[in-house]
């Protein structure tokens, strides 16, 4: 699989306070690749260097094979991006902002070529409203129609869930996988809605204090030995004593009111329901927790 | 280029502010000529009050014709359009940060050099239809309103005078200069808005400067004379009148002449270092500048 981004040692200091420190990875080809981190880890620095927006006080970005700086042009001409909130010209309508945003690509597109890009984001019946009379969500819509709109093979989205209403970001995540799965796209995301992200990233890259902390597929992060499970019943104390006669107390992690938190391998998963079903222990649900959430809050947490 | 460039005017008169400007110079010029056609002899013969009696006889609509109120106003308008082109010249690059636009722009495939210097020429065309603005309502308006007759400049120990047939070119190369004055000021606006993220600051202190520079220029001091004022470029913003200043032989004014063009040269040129001066500032900072906003 051929790398579309390569960061080796990148490192941003502003003043006295190092932003991004000796950041190194690789983003391949029709990857949706998450970029994972708390508020101030380093991300939109990040993400601002890859789009040389910010220059590294030192290290080396390399996409499509190429140096960024010395092949800016030729990079940002394969590239969409949406940084932070996309803020738009509100005083233009989204054909306006949209063939403005061509033209800083070098494209120009007729007016036909423009709606049916609007029409992609479901924008077309608003094609000629100022942005100002537009909601959170259309704008973000609006954004994405600008990172795409010179058709880019790799797509920066810093954030690009955020402010959305539940639609809005079920659309995001379904556009993300259509880019993707079905374009060949590569699409490098930051967010801080991690279960978002577990559901579209194929890999991970988790960053603290501007420091990696994790990487690799998701797979590889989500041990399998590791899956939480929440089981609710009529009494966590009578369960947890009935699970004490089965062996299973020592896979309990807490149990509180009608709540029992467990661990185990997720193949035990069914054995252990057919189990409580047979002792004919009354379960309302099971939900696992074994998620990004956790595995991120465990890294961080020190 | 040429697209880039038609879309950022676009952009700029699709915002009402701009047109706040050209409403702004349309009223303020209305109302002198309104003053001058009810009240304007009033204003001659004080104009001329200082001049002995040579002018007595003289019809004082001769006088106040077309060419002398376009005179007036230039003389009372020119040192505020600097304020109007520090609206949209301040607001070119800060504007953008202030509105989140700045980043997009910057992470397109188009050298930041290139970005500024469409901006630039973005800002310096507005300018320019500022100016166009004021020589059509100025000018030419005045000229339909009081029709046309000799200029008669009053100076401080002198009074010039030209004929009807000697002012047009003047108008023109004094409004070439005040072009040149206030590209200057837009330069500098432009400058300030490039280490800005938000567009009142550069605005703001663009005015600042040309008030403060102003009083500067216009102060009485001897000492000042010689050590400040030459160095202001507001001072030299002044040099538009230098085409109205002619040179008399027996008393009797030269046709064609100009009394001191190497000095009105001179400012020109101290106006166009000026203005490189605050673009290589601008173009240094903005290619090195982290964009944060």
């Amino acid at each position: 699989m051929s790398s579309i981004i390569e960061v080796r040692g990148l490192t941003k200091s502003f003043n006295e306070i190092t932003a991004v420190d000796d950041l190194s990875f690789t983003v391949n080809k029709k990857e949706v690749y998450g970029f994972l981190g708390q508020n101030g880890a380093g991300k939109s620095t990040t993400i601002r260097m890859l789009l040389s927006l910010i220059r590294p006080s030192s290290g080396n970005i390399k996409i499509f094979g190429l140096d960024l700086l010395s092949h800016r042009k030729k990079i940002l001409q394969r590239v969409g991006a949406i940084i932070e909130k996309p803020d738009l010209y509100k005083y233009l309508t989204a054909v306006e902002n949209l063939r403005f945003f061509a033209a800083m690509s070098g494209l120009k597109f007729d007016r036909n070529q423009l709606l049916a890009k609007l029409e992609k984001v479901g924008l077309l019946e608003r094609a000629d409203s100022k942005v100002k009379t537009y909601s959170q969500g259309m704008r973000q819509r609006l954004g994405i129609a600008v990172a795409l709109v010179n058709d880019p093979d790799l797509i920066i989205l810093d954030e690009p869930m955020n402010g959305l209403d539940p639609q809005g970001i079920a659309d995001v995540r379904q556009l993300i996988n259509h880019l993707s799965k079905d374009l060949g796209k590569t699409v490098f995301i930051s967010s801080h809605l991690l279960t978002e992200m577990e559901q579209v990233a194929d890999s991970l890259l988790i960053i603290h204090k501007g420091r990696k902390i994790a990487e690799g597929n998701m797979q590889q992060l989500l041990n399998p030995e590791q899956t939480k499970i929440e089981v609710e019943t009529n009494s966590a104390k009578d369960l947890e004593q009935k699970l004490q006669q089965t062996g299973w107390q020592n896979k309990i992690i807490s149990a509180n009111g009608r709540k029992i938190t467990m661990q185990m391998k997720k193949e035990e998963i069914p054995v252990f329901v057919q189990q409580m079903s047979e002792m004919k222990v009354n379960i309302y649900s099971i939900h696992t927790k074994n998620s990004l959430e956790d595995y991120f809050l465990s890294l961080t947490a020190h | 280029m040429i697209s880039l460039l038609k879309i950022e005017i676009f952009k700029i008169f699709k915002r009402p502010r701009t047109y706040i400007a050209f409403a702004v110079i349309a009223l303020i010029i209305i109302l002198i000529q309104v003053a001058l056609k009810f009240g304007g002899e009033e204003y001659v013969g004080l104009m001329l009050s200082g001049m002995g009696d040579s002018f007595e006889k003289v019809p004082p609509e001769n006088i106040l014709n077309g060419y002398l109120v376009c005179f007036i106003i230039l003389n009372l308008l020119l040192i505020h359009v600097p304020i109007l082109v520090a609206l949209v010249a301040g607001d070119a690059i800060a504007g953008e940060a202030n509105m989140g636009t700045l980043r997009l722009l910057v992470s397109k495939p188009v050298s930041r050099a290139k970005l500024l210097f469409v901006k630039f020429t973005a800002s310096v065309i507005y300018t320019l239809l500022l100016l166009i603005w004021v020589a059509i309502l100025a000018l030419f308006v005045s000229i339909l309103v009081f029709g046309v007759n000799w200029l008669g400049v009053a100076r401080e120990l002198e009074f010039n005078v030209m004929e009807a047939n000697d002012v047009m070119w003047r108008y023109a190369l004094a409004f070439c200069f005040a072009a040149i004055g206030l590209i200057c000021v837009a330069s500098l606006a432009f400058m300030l808005s490039v280490f800005s993220d938000n567009s009142i600051g550069p605005i703001v202190a663009t005015v600042c400067v040309i008030i403060v520079f102003t009083i500067l220029t216009q102060m009485q001091i001897p000492f000042y004379d010689e050590t400040i004022k030459p160095y202001l470029f507001t001072t030299h913003m002044l040099g538009w009148k230098g085409f109205f200043y002619v040179k008399a032989v027996d008393g009797v004014t030269v046709k064609g002449s100009i009394e001191n063009l190497p000095a009105v040269l001179k400012s020109a040129a101290i106006l166009v270092l000026y203005t490189l001066g605050f673009l290589g500032i601008a173009f240094w900072y903005f290619n090195k500048k982290n964009i944060l906003s």
